[in-house]
């Protein structure tokens, strides 16, 4: 009983946070400084790592399919084959994931000593809305980032894959990536794209959430970044699986 | 002139800080609040601001009722009152000098050359001018209270909040600071309300001394009355302060 209390306080406490977003998005003043700023600080922080895990997703991808696909004689759809489980499945969603291990835990980090150390009631007491100046921000700059850096993590795991198929058959990366394009059409990328957008939203509301309700010291501060990455981690696996249902009714495979 | 009258304050958890809490600031005063840890002092200042709402009660700030004020009263009161935090509460992202400018240029509309200017003048008046491309991490606990009532006082606003000016610092930087309220006090005619443990710093800065406890405000009158009363936790105050002076 107390759990499902508990549960549904939370329910309407992100209700709430995000019916605040909505409200701070649309009336000024608009801290655009603080979004780019954000929108750096955050590729900065994921970048590397992610260009790193998704090389080696593609070619770990490529390599692991090419012995069942020569068995059935269709090592020639090799490429075709890694391109759509990157561009539709694995790169939004791993890079997601990434994202919330690095961001969701900075987000709720930074916010969170803001608040123990009482720089979110000393904003607010200066007359500035902590939630616009902080959150909104950050929301707004993940969200934006999200299909760019997904984009590019889509073209290094595809990079992994050319690389790991010309260890195997020295196939020429103008070849290579001339038989990825054929393969790929409109509905595959974007709405891949575009359910990223959604991510960015999720990682970002739920680290400031965290943050901004982080109580008791630095143990809470700790508190609030791990369940900032669990839970966010969580909601993007939830909103895929949503999401893929809907792409699959409106964009169905030609 | 800060009228509270009869404020209640409790939290989810149960605790009860503020339980019929009345207690005025004249213009022009200074009100020195004791009172043990944990005791809700912290919670009192808050709610002045309206950091905190308290479910019952009243709080004007100089006759604008803070308690449910909507976002625009709140605004406008909080132009007139400044909020020193325990901590110092700057911004580690920024640089002191940044953590100045905000407020001014948030609020006030204030940039470029005028705020500069500004920003130098009241890091010398907490003696830190030196200080102003440093980050707050870079700086010791006394300097980071000093950047902190710099950055509150640069908007000068007509109250100004003391939540333990000078709790954890050397003797030295506590005199520098206790004496820096008495300055602004007198300077600029602020009216005061300061949270203290410091024998010292209750000495210099008080006008009167209020005690609370157990959620209620259990004395109040001046430094003599104080002095003389048999609460508890004041004979032990003042009876440590004899060591100390
Ligand atoms: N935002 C809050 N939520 C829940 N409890 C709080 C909050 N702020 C303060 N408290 C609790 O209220 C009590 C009074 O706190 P405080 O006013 O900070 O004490 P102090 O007199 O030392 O300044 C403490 O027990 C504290 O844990
Ligand atoms: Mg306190």
């Amino acid at each position: 009983m107390n759990h499902l209390k508990s549960v549904i306080l939370q329910f309407g406490s992100y209700t709430q946070f995000i019916g605040r977003f909505f409200r701070t998005i649309f009336t000024p003043p608009h801290e655009f400084r603080q979004i780019m700023r954000h929108v750096d600080d955050f590729g900065a922080m994921s970048l590397p790592l992610i260009a790193v895990v998704n090389f080696i997703m593609g070619l770990i991808l490529a390599m692991q399919s090419r012995p069942t696909m020569e068995k059935f004689g269709a090592a020639a759809f090799i490429p075709a084959m890694v391109t759509i489980s990157i561009v539709r499945e694995l790169g939004p969603v791993i890079t997601a994931l990434l994202v919330a291990g690095r961001v969701a835990s900075g987000i709720g980090a930074e916010l969170g000593s803001m608040k123990v150390t009482e720089q979110i009631d000393a904003m607010e007491c200066s007359g500035v809305d902590p939630y616009n100046y902080l959150v909104t921000t950050r929301v707004i700059a993940l969200a934006l980032l999200m299909p760019i850096i997904t984009l590019y993590a889509e073209f290094v795991g595809i990079f992994g894959s050319y690389v790991a198929e010309f260890l195997a058959t020295g196939v020429t990366l103008r070849y290579y990536y001339g038989q990825v394009i054929e393969s790929l059409t409109f509905v595959d990328v974007v709405p891949g794209l575009l359910k990223t957008i959604a991510f960015g939203f999720a990682i970002a509301v739920i680290g400031a959430h965290k943050g901004f309700n982080t109580d008791s010291g630095t143990e809470g501060v700790g508190r609030a970044t791990t369940s900032a990455v669990v839970l966010s981690s969580l909601w993007i696996i939830l909103i895929d699986m949503i999401l893929v249902k809907v792409s699959i009714t409106y964009f169905p495979n030609p | 002139m800060i009228e509270i009258r009869d404020v209640y304050k409790a939290f989810g958890s149960g605790l009860r800080p503020l339980q019929g809490v009345s207690l005025d600031v004249p213009t022009g005063t200074n009100v020195v609040v004791l009172g043990k840890s944990g005791s809700g002092k912290s919670v009192l200042l808050k709610s002045i601001v309206g950091l905190l709402v308290p479910e019952h009660g009243s709080i004007t700030v100089a006759g604008e009722e803070v308690v449910g004020a909507d976002r625009r009263t709140l605004q406008s009161i909080r132009r007139k009152v400044g909020y020193v935090f325990q901590s110092g509460a700057l911004y580690d992202s920024l640089t002191v000098g940044e953590n100045l400018a905000f407020p001014l240029e948030k609020t006030r509309g204030i940039t470029g050359s005028e705020a500069r200017e500004r920003v130098m003048h009241y890091l010398e008046q907490v003696g830190l001018p030196e200080k102003v491309n440093k980050m707050p991490s870079e700086l010791s606990g006394g300097q980071r209270k000093r950047i902190g009532v710099a950055r509150t006082i640069i908007t000068e606003p007509e109250y100004l909040l003391y939540d333990e000016p000078t709790t954890g610092l050397d003797p030295q930087t506590t005199k520098e600071i206790a004496e820096l309220i008495v300055h602004l006090k007198q300077d600029l005619k602020i009216t005061a309300v300061t949270v203290t443990h410091d024998p010292y710093c209750l000495h210099i800065v008080a006008d009167t001394v209020a005690y609370l406890e157990e959620g209620k405000i259990l004395f109040n009158g001046t430094k003599d009355e104080a002095h003389r009363s048999d609460v508890e936790f004041l004979r032990i105050f003042f009876s440590l302060q004899e060591h100390r002076v």
